[in-house]
């Protein structure tokens, strides 16, 4: 409780009245006494006629989980405990916790007879589980001499995590049928890496088929059926470095990096592919070998969402070396990184070759609307002259960069947030598709 | 209510401590400055022949008159005096009486005093008692000032005032003129009479019978005409000596004359209250000013100035929501802050034509990609900018005519810094018009905190 806005600016008008009535050798003192003493039973007739804190309840509805860089609700509802008493329009303030926005400031406006209550839209920010602690309301006494501040204490978590609305929406589901759509007869017979069955060999089948060993055995030339190999290895390679950190349309950049790898996740498991994933910055973190089945598409998605954010500088060589070793057989490898300077380019240059020898590569980058913008950026001094130049500067050295990679045979994708997804995927298909790995 | 109990917090202390000193602070300078006004209240002070006085039906005026320069305010002005020198300033009075006790209670300059005795009809009350008085209230030969410190007004040589007997006297008072006696018999202890030397200057009204006068007109003192009544004994008058005797029915016998109907006002102020346009303002400045403004009834301003600053820190004391947290990292990575440091290292290079070209360089390539595209087959950079002019000239010629002329200017090592510097401006118009030509309008940039 304390004094409102119009109890201090009487009690300010009261002390001015005093000189205008001393001024005045008319009007008697004693009227002063009179309305100090009228102003103080005032004050305590409000704070007796007001219902205090004990008399409300706020309840809180909010959802268990958001995906990050979307919006959930937050609904909350201040009731009068006995039901039967009236919830006038209140002030509400409420402080996010860190990985979640939304508004600080607002008011419960009434609903029915004895509820007051107020949608907030939460937008998540960062992954984790986040906890609304408390909520704090502020209500007009009877008379509005005094404000009843109340804190209600509400513990309630919510949990900010990787956003797979493309896969619940059916939009990769989509995707992936109408890419293999009158593909998948054709891709068994013949081509492809993995063995099939054994076939008596006739007249225009290709001569280097024919399995010489099991032939003499068998008293008759056989031939090898081939078919296209389905349960490729795939890996995601998160760089969970401080450069990860820099936030893109509202949202960390590793974040937009993960919605996505678990969209290529759904999409190799959906077409029979075994997924892994390995997470490095300075040092490998994480490194969670190739899974087949839905199951395995549960365990990366915990996996993702318990990444940490991290201020460390990424340490390329450790970490593609690592993965190197650990990868037995040829895989798929998606490197989600970034990088700023030209030595930090040119050891990941040198370690995406490596594992290029081996492997298949994809490195994937997000373009930086802010790059982008300084193309069209009015000038009008020489600061503005030298960072211009700057900045195409630094698009050029990625450029030749990404060139470089190009050039080695990985596969670059640069795009803006909202192309990532399907960029990925359509790269995915078509080196599946080609039998690259 | 339950959310006060809620909402203590235990550092909420300060503002309470504020309070507390601005408090202890606004009562210590009431008690500095009440201490004036100690005099009126003791043994020798003149509170209570204000009551006394309204009581006898003669109207008493609690608040200074205003008074006009040249003018004659309509009041009896009863002049209590404190000081035994009214020539010698504050400085040297407390010099002269380093030690306690003092015998000057309230400095009064001589010139404050000729100007309230010739502003208002005024009966001067000499000074008989020294600040022991105060502090005692016990009457003793050794607390009285002796007659030859007196030397009031600084005009005779010798005392105002001299001695008219030891211990109580009671003597009738008998008025000069007529050689009526008063009725009843003044009390006075040790009663002091007008000296010889001023007996001479003034006309004497009241004669402490046998022993000298108690009460004269003096006229002219200083030859600008004004006069003044001079009483020589404060006990026929003050706290104690009003409830001596019959005393209190003589002052009224005194004074009511004196008043003729007109209001009396006990001036005990150390400065003359009268408006004047003379341009010199001639109070003495005291602490006893400042106390005026904490006096009843101004003290309820202050009262009312108080509950509406505590009010103010209650307020201030209850934080309605949690506290804002820090700013978090997440913004910490960019890369503004990257082409930031870049441009400022470019600046600081000093080579402002380097920075030209890349800046230009930087602009061509841009045009190379919308103008050109992706599918351009290799050229060199000067052939590259001539191709890029050809085709911006099919769609805009002017801006394309602008566009090279600019370029021609900033182009290549021939020109001078500064006339490539002045052709900065030309360049970046006719490069924001082909975007626009293009269809790629200046955009606006993202978010500062970026």
């Amino acid at each position: 409780m304390r004094p409102s806005v119009l109890l201090l600016a009487l009690a300010g008008a009261l002390a001015v009245l005093t000189v205008a009535v001393l001024a005045a050798p008319a009007v008697p003192v004693e009227i002063v006494v009179g309305a100090w003493l009228l102003l103080g039973a005032a004050v305590i007739a409000d704070w007796a006629l007001s219902p205090g804190a004990r008399h409300f309840t706020l309840e809180i509805d909010a959802p268990a989980e958001i995906f990050a860089g979307e919006e959930g609700i937050v609904a909350l509802r201040l009731k009068g405990k006995e039901g039967t008493r009236a919830v006038a329009p209140t002030a509400g303030r409420l402080r996010w916790p860190e990985g979640l926005a939304g508004p600080g400031d607002f008011r419960l406006m009434p609903t029915g007879a004895h509820i007051a209550a107020v949608d907030l839209p939460a937008r998540a920010l960062k992954r984790g589980k986040w906890r609304i602690a408390s909520v704090s309301t502020l209500r007009r006494s009877r008379l509005g001499l005094l404000d009843l501040i109340a804190n209600h204490p509400l513990d309630r978590e919510i949990s900010v995590v990787p956003s797979i609305r493309a896969i619940t929406s059916g939009a990769i589901d989509t995707q992936l049928a109408t890419t293999e759509f009158g593909a998948k007869a054709a891709s068994i017979h013949g081509e492809g890496s993995e063995f099939h069955q054994l076939r008596e060999f006739v007249a225009g089948m290709d001569t280097r088929m024919i399995d010489y060993k099991r032939s003499a055995r068998h008293g008759g030339l056989v031939a090898r059926q081939m078919q296209a190999e389905r349960n490729h290895a795939i890996v995601l390679a998160l760089d969970n470095g401080h450069l990860m950190r820099e936030p893109i349309d509202g949202l960390a950049k590793i974040d937009h990096m993960i919605n996505a790898s678990l969209a290529l996740a759904w999409a190799g498991i959906q077409s029979g592919d075994r997924v892994g994933l390995f997470a490095f910055d300075a040092r490998p973190r994480l490194f969670v070998p190739p899974m087949e089945g839905r199951r395995a598409f549960a365990q990366l998605r915990s996996h993702t969402a318990a990444l940490d954010y991290r201020l460390v500088e990424t340490n390329h060589t450790l970490a593609l070396s690592h993965l190197h070793q650990r990868l037995s057989r040829r895989s798929l490898v998606v490197v989600f990184s970034d990088f700023v300077d030209t030595t930090t380019a040119e050891l990941l240059i040198e370690n995406v070759q490596m594992l290029n020898r081996h492997h298949v590569v994809v490195f994937v980058s997000l373009r930086d609307p802010l790059l982008a913008a300084y193309h069209h950026k009015s000038v009008n001094s020489l600061a503005m002259v030298s960072e211009v130049a700057a900045a195409a500067d630094l698009e050029r050295e990625r450029r030749r960069v990404l060139n470089s990679l190009s050039r080695l045979g990985v596969f670059v994708i640069e795009t803006a947030p909202g192309g990532l997804r399907p960029e990925l995927i359509s790269t995915y298909l078509s080196i599946r598709s080609r039998e690259l790995i | 209510m339950s959310e006060r109990a809620q909402n203590d917090a235990s550092g909420n202390a300060f503002p309470l401590v504020i309070l507390a000193v601005v408090v202890i602070a606004g009562l210590a300078l009431m008690f500095l400055s009440s201490s004036s006004s100690r005099i009126e209240r003791s043994a020798i002070g003149t509170d209570g022949l204000a009551i006394w006085l309204q009581d006898q039906g003669i109207a008493v005026e609690k608040t200074a008159p205003e008074e006009i320069v040249g003018q004659k305010t309509p009041i009896l002005r009863i002049l209590p005096l404190y000081d035994t020198d009214l020539t010698v300033g504050r400085r040297e009075t407390e010099e002269l009486e380093a030690g306690s006790p003092r015998a000057t209670l309230r400095n009064l300059s001589l010139a404050a005093f000729r100007s309230k005795i010739d502003s208002a009809d005024t009966l001067v009350i000499l000074p008989k008692w020294r600040s022991d008085m105060i502090t005692s209230a016990t009457a003793d030969p050794d607390v009285l000032i002796p007659p030859g410190q007196m030397t009031i007004f600084g005009l005779w040589r010798g005392p105002t005032v001299a001695a008219a007997g030891d211990g109580f006297v009671q003597a009738p008072v008998t008025k000069d003129l007529t050689d009526e006696m008063l009725a009843g018999e003044a009390a006075l202890y040790a009663p002091r009479v007008l000296s010889d030397i001023v007996d001479d200057a003034c006309m004497p009204v009241l004669s402490l019978s046998g022993r000298g006068t108690l009460l004269a007109r003096c006229d002219d003192l200083w030859g600008e005409g004004s006069s003044f009544y001079l009483l020589s004994d404060p006990d026929l008058v003050d706290n104690h000596g009003l409830a001596n005797g019959d005393n209190a029915e003589l002052a009224v016998a005194m004074i009511a004359p004196l008043a003729a109907g007109r209001p009396v006002y006990i001036d005990t102020t150390t400065y003359a209250n009268i408006t004047d346009t003379s341009g010199q303002d001639p109070r003495t400045r005291s602490l006893a000013d400042l106390g005026r403004f904490f006096e009843y009834p101004f003290s309820l301003f202050w009262i009312g100035i108080v509950i509406a600053s505590g009010l103010a820190l209650w307020r201030g004391s209850r934080r309605f929501g949690a506290p804002l947290g820090e700013a978090t990292a997440l913004d910490m990575a960019s890369k503004a802050r990257t082409i930031a440091a870049s441009a400022r290292l470019l600046r600081l290079a000093g080579s402002q034509s380097d920075l030209v070209s890349a800046y230009i360089r930087a602009r061509m390539e841009t045009l190379d990609g919308i103008v050109l595209g992706a599918a351009r087959r290799p050229m060199a950079a000067d052939a590259v900018a001539s191709e890029i002019i050809r085709r911006v000239r099919h769609r805009v010629p002017e801006t394309a005519q602008r566009l090279a002329e600019a370029y021609g200017q900033l182009a290549g090592d021939g020109p001078e810094t500064h006339q490539r510097l002045a052709a900065l401006i030309p360049f970046e118009e006719a490069f924001q018009e082909t975007l626009d030509a293009f269809g790629y309008a200046a955009r606006p940039t993202r978010p500062a905190d970026r």
